[in-house]
């Protein structure tokens, strides 16, 4: 049973975090609770409504989520957004633990609440991607159902917004004394050196002073809510005290505030932060061991540093993340590879972000740009203007939907001579399998990718299947023509649903597709199938014939396609046509 | 004081099942300790090498274990077992599932099988050689291997005292249904056994917690 059927409550994915966030600020100024969840960089899609919700404030709880990615995991950036609170004049609290990010919560919706004002919480990496013990509370019986009140301040126009600015500076004072009294904030130990720790980097620091043999010794001021800075309260605790050391998790946002205060209130104190901690990347046990050691004056190696025998790590061969077996991308960007040897076509790929951006690895190598969700066809229509070179740009449905559609319109009107190939997979699959509005989900309505490029009016419009390597190129080659002919984009939508949905649901059925082998006698030994199409169940075996790993075989027969002597076949005999529906 | 386990492995491996099925054990089986189960990859790791950082103790703090104090490693894969040696504290329990997934468009040679457990020996007497994959493959249920992992570490923490392993096999049931959920509890008991018959009680014993 899902979250949203337990609680009665109404949860959506949407298109984009600009409607996401959207959505749940109609719901807050109607009177009825809200969250917002996004990645950061989702953020900066969403910031354009983010600064006008501070103008206008809230009638009912609304919290928006956002989870930065310190060392960029899965991101592109690791943009710290604590800023947009201080731009947005928006709160800001950072849980230290996954069960304090519960509770904070809860708190955000009190405050959020009391304020008539957005909250901001922000949790990092290592809150998002980790479980621990939480102790859950009762659930009340939501409330669902709201009333919009008619007023001026949700009407931006010059009048209403500097009114709206007034009393938004105004709110922000009065928030600092309610944060300064808060009890997510707190001071532990004391002495003449102090630690600031916010968010998760108060686990490392604790952990750090007991490998230490430190506790009360020195002075921890723990912040769970960063922004407005809880003046008050580090007035307080910071009165005794001669140096102190400002650990968070990228950059120094908190140490700027702190330096301010400081100076403002004439404090003497000395600030450290980043000078010892450095800026990028998320914490570590060691780092911050490393910088207390240095701040304290202490001199102490850690076990990790007794330098091991040999460096292995660096003789291993790197095991970058593939596309999975049956990925249908592989074949499509296989043909695409191929048609540019064949045609001998000087490419620049205008990539974006989904699974498809491990085609930036090799063999492929057909990623030349990846900047953000969307990117790529922006990015594509500027080339198209300065570059000589053929323009390609790859886009996910779900990309496609959620920033693709604006720059295809651009390439359109303003004639921009590219192929665009839409990978339409029908899910959201590098992030965990959302629904992308291709999907074809109960209960969703959904929208066939052609038929919004048709409605634009562009001319060129195929949809293949990515299988079916031969009729891919032979649609590449008719692209090509009609975009150097016509001087205006070609779109070609590979459509094949992705693998790992069409396993899940095989087996939820108790279906399968036996694995292919190959025929060592027929086999020439070119390495088409492990070099080029590169299917991690494919091996070179003795003699440079290829051998098929069973255990990562999903029998989706793709490869068959690629072999130039038809020497790849199913392990057993099956009845293909009963498996091969579930792939559409 | 806090047990250490990293997981490692290549993505889509079942790691994260794997963890999750870890921490949810200790809780289910005992109530006044904390757990932790950080994973480093999203799932855009498939195919990917991943490790995940499972703490357990009275008091965790920090999600991520420090490099030199994991106190067992249980591996999928034996090159991404050898990738993340400095993570092990000294003598630390490895168990290592005997398979060498190539990584696609290889370049340069793969280390054999010898010269990677050779590596992990130089810095354990404590690293055992589990079939899991060769076990799960003849029971037709490749992706249940890291079952055999659960079932070696269930071994380990039972003698521990952390976990009861009859609430182990109840969660277990809950995974997967017909022939794969029975060969997941033919795979935990082929690694507790591996763990019964291979591991010394001296050696578990003297694990932190
Ligand atoms: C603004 C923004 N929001 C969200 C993300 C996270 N994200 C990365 S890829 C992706 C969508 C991938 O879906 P799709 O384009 O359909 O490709 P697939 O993974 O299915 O191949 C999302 C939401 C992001 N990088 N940027």
């Amino acid at each position: 049973m899902q979250v949203r059927d337990l609680l009665g409550i109404y949860v959506e994915w949407s298109v984009n975090e600009k409607v996401a966030f959207e959505v749940a600020y109609a719901a807050a100024i109607s009177g009825v609770r809200s969250l917002v969840a996004m990645k950061h960089v989702g953020l900066n899609v969403a910031s354009d409504p983010l600064m006008s919700s501070a103008y206008t404030g809230v009638k009912e709880g609304f919290v928006i989520v956002s989870a930065d990615d310190p060392s960029m995991w899965s991101s592109q950036n690791e943009q710290d957004n604590r800023f947009y609170g201080l731009h947005a004049y928006i709160p800001v609290f950072e849980p230290s633990s996954p069960a304090e990010a519960k509770e904070l919560t809860k708190y955000s919706y009190g405050f959020s609440s009391q304020f008539k004002h957005p909250v901001i919480l922000r949790i990092t990496t290592r809150i998002s991607h980790t479980r621990a013990v939480v102790d859950l509370g009762e659930v009340g019986k939501p409330k669902t159902k709201g009333v919009f009140i008619k007023e001026p301040r949700y009407v931006l126009i010059p009048t209403n917004a500097r009114r709206n600015k007034l009393e938004l500076v105004e709110k922000i004072n009065r928030m600092v004394k309610e944060l300064s009294k808060s009890p997510f904030n707190k001071v532990e130990g004391s002495g003449g050196l102090a630690v600031i720790a916010s968010g998760i980097a108060y686990l490392y620091v604790k952990e750090a002073l007991e490998k230490l043999k430190l506790g009360s010794e020195v002075t921890l001021i723990k912040l769970s809510t960063v922004y407005p800075i809880p003046k008050y309260l580090l007035i307080d605790a910071l009165k005794d005290v001669k140096k102190v050391l400002v650990v968070e998790e990228v950059d120094p946002f908190v140490e700027i505030l702190v330096r301010g205060l400081v100076s403002e209130e004439g404090l003497n104190v000395e600030i450290y932060g980043k000078n010892y901690l450095g800026y990028p990347f998320e914490l570590t046990v060691e780092r911050v061991y490393k910088a207390l050691s240095r701040f304290l004056n202490i001199d102490t190696a850690l076990r990790s540093e007794e330098g091991s025998k040999r460096d292995l790590r660096a003789e291993l061969p790197q095991r970058p993340p593939t596309l999975c077996p049956g990925c249908p991308y592989r074949p499509l960007f296989y043909a695409v590879k191929m048609f540019a040897i064949r045609n001998k076509l000087n490419l620049v790929a205008a990539g974006d972000i989904g699974c498809y951006s491990l085609g930036y690895n090799p063999p492929f190598n057909l990623q030349d740009i990846i900047i953000e969700m969307g990117g790529g066809l922006g990015v594509a229509n500027g080339l198209a203007k300065v570059v000589e070179n053929t323009i390609i740009t790859f886009i996910g449905d779900s990309t496609f939907f959620h920033a693709g559609i604006p720059p295809l319109i651009n390439a359109f009107v303003n004639r921009s001579p590219q192929i665009v190939v839409i990978l339409d997979n029908e899910v959201t699959a590098m992030t965990g399998h959302q629904p992308s509005p291709s999907s074809r989900f109960k209960d969703r309505a959904y929208v066939p990718i052609e038929n919004v490029v048709k409605g634009i009016g562009i001319r060129f419009v195929k949809v293949v299947d990515p299988f079916n390597i031969r009729r891919v190129m032979n649609v590449l080659s008719s692209a090509l023509e009609h975009v150097r002919k016509y001087k205006e984009p070609a779109v070609i939508v590979a459509r094949r649903r992705c693998a790992l949905e069409v396993m899940r649901d095989l087996g939820r059925l108790s279906l399968t597709a036996p694995s292919y082998i190959i025929d060592p006698h027929k086999c020439i030994a070119c390495g088409l199938c492990y070099n080029w199409f590169s299917c991690p169940a494919i091996v070179p075996g003795s003699e440079g014939k290829a051998l098929i790993d069973p255990e990562l075989c999903v029998g989706c027969g793709a490869c068959v396609n690629v072999c130039p002597v038809d020497a790849i076949k199913p392990s057993k005999p099956y009845d293909k046509e009963s498996i091969e529906k579930y792939w559409f | 004081m806090v047990l250490n386990v990293v997981v490692v492995g290549v993505g889509g491996q079942g790691l994260l099942l794997l963890s999750r099925l870890i921490g949810e054990s200790v809780i289910a089986s005992n109530t006044d300790i904390n757990v932790s189960v950080a994973e480093t990859h999203g799932l855009s790791q498939r195919g990917g090498s991943v490790i995940v950082h499972i703490r357990m103790g009275k008091e965790v703090f920090a999600p991520l274990i420090p490099r030199g104090e994991a106190n067992i490693m249980l591996a999928l894969e034996m090159l991404e077992a050898a990738r993340y040696l400095d993570y092990l504290s000294r003598n630390a329990i490895v168990a290592v599932n005997d398979k060498v997934i190539r990584p696609i468009a290889l370049k340069g040679s793969l280390p054999s099988k010898e010269e990677l457990l050779s590596a992990l020996k130089s810095k354990s007497s404590n690293v055992y050689v589990i079939k899991a994959s060769e076990t799960a493959l003849a029971l037709n249920a490749p992706l249940s291997a890291n079952m055999a992992l659960l079932g070696f570490i269930g071994y380990i923490l039972e003698v521990k005292g952390i976990i009861d392993i009859n609430m182990v096999k109840e969660i277990i049931k809950g995974v997967g249904r017909g022939r794969v959920r029975e060969a997941n509890l033919k795979l935990f008991n082929y690694g507790y056994s591996a763990a019964r018959n291979l591991v010394r009680d001296d050696i578990i014993n003297k694990l932190p917690y």
